[in-house]
């Protein structure tokens, strides 16, 4: 079968964008959306995961009793994510001080079990490899956006370079309540415009 | 699509093999890895020292409390039979489990314990009695808050300070370090680890005669 890689990055970033319409794996986004640099080293270790994990339980969709998928999922992804967490400190140091903050956050993520279970348990395994690329590029990209907005209106950078004409601090952007205005508002907007269009 | 209707001892063997193979799998990759990784924390710590103390030949290493997690250690580091600093290796993790397992419970809550595991750091000092310079090398601070101790700006309120010029705690508590933003509980336990610390160098010191 040939996938229409274009369609599904349109799948993974608007139609069926992780964080702003399936709103999955929150705790993470509210985590770790302090900046846009902490964003973006979030969304990247989620695609590796998520697209690693899509594979093995894909490979693996016709072995699971369907009773007891749950927590075989479950020993899966936690089995990946301490291996990745491992060989990373191990031969790729320099990526691990960058990353190694997130990758035990990755584990509670929901995305990854969400799309294990509502995806790769039930496609062939290119379909599940490329369904993890486009979804963590849609988790990466919103991520990202939301970190940028929290940054500049906290601190008024974006990335760490200055880009407000003033320098100003809001403290509460930076701290959690900031993380549910932000996201909150964000969602707002889009159920906003989506209403319109309909 | 899952097959349906398996039987009971289906699940039984299927959930037992995935956690044998999981199992087995993590020991594995925990073997090939381990020396790595110890040899990468060791070459971090060989980075961070260079960092913290004066140019030096040689160091010698003592250790003082062989926690198999939280090791505390000496670093006296020598130029030409000169010592040109001290360094201190400590953890946030200052008390043992069995010694809070001894305080009630409010000085419990007291004590300086990070936000995720004990913070690792290390702490140079000149012969003069100047802290001159602090890294870290394990935290698991929240990403954009705790994390924030590695920001100059942070690591400011120590390096460069003299052991007696300032009042070590954090401003909140009526010290003069400057705590971060949202990050308080951090920031008290990095300043209660440099506390202690300042007392092993002071007695580091005392013991080759560099202070009195």
């Amino acid at each position: 079968m040939s996938i229409n890689f274009k369609n599904e990055l349109y799948r993974g970033i608007v139609t069926e964008n992780p964080i702003f319409r399936i709103v999955l794996g929150m705790c993470p986004t509210l985590a770790t959306s302090t900046s846009a640099m902490n964003a973006l080293g979030m969304g990247v270790s989620v695609i590796a995961v998520l697209t690693c994990s899509n594979m093995v339980i894909s490979m693996l969709r016709n072995v699971i009793p369907d009773k007891v998928r749950i927590p075989a999922f479950i020993v899966v992804i936690a089995t990946f994510v301490t291996v990745v967490d491992l060989l990373i400190a191990a031969f790729i140091p320099p990526l691990y001080e960058a990353l190694g903050i997130f990758i035990p956050l990755i584990v509670v993520n929901c995305i990854i079990l969400g799309r294990a279970e509502a995806y790769a348990a039930k496609n062939p395994v290119v379909p599940s490899i490329v369904d993890g690329i486009v979804m963590g590029i849609g988790f990466t990209l919103s991520l990202t956006m939301l970190g940028a907005m929290r940054e500049f209106l906290s601190a008024g950078m974006i990335f760490g370079y200055a880009v407000a004409p003033f320098k100003h601090q809001f403290i509460l952007m930076i701290l959690a309540p900031g993380a549910f205005i932000t996201l909150g508002l964000v969602l707002a907007g889009i159920n906003f415009i989506q209403n319109k269009e309909s | 699509m899952m097959k349906r209707g398996s039987s009971d001892l289906k699940l039984l063997v299927v959930l037992t093999v995935f956690s044998a193979v999981s199992g087995l799998l993590l020991a594995l990759v925990n073997d090939v890895t381990k020396d790595r990784i110890a040899m990468v924390k060791v070459i971090k710590q060989q980075k961070a020292l260079l960092e913290v103390v004066e140019p030096f030949d040689t160091c010698e290493t003592e250790t003082l409390l062989n926690d198999p997690f939280d090791p505390v250690e000496t670093f006296t580091c020598k130029k030409a039979g000169a010592v040109t600093g001290i360094a201190v290796k400590i953890s946030s993790r200052l008390l043992s489990g069995e010694e809070m397992k001894k305080l009630n419970l409010s000085d419990a809550l007291k004590q300086p314990q990070a936000y995720g595991d004990p913070i690792k750091m290390l702490v140079g000092f000149s012969p003069a009695g100047k802290i001159s310079g602090i890294s870290f090398l394990e935290h698991k601070e929240t990403p954009g808050l705790g994390s924030n101790i590695e920001k100059k700006e942070f690591k400011a309120n120590y390096a460069g300070a003299m052991v007696e010029g300032k009042k070590w705690s954090v401003k909140k508590d009526g010290g003069d370090v400057e705590q971060l933003t949202a990050a308080t509980i951090t920031s008290r336990a990095v300043t209660a680890s440099v506390v202690k610390a300042i007392e092993i160098y002071k007695n580091k010191a005392k013991s080759l005669n560099i202070i009195k």
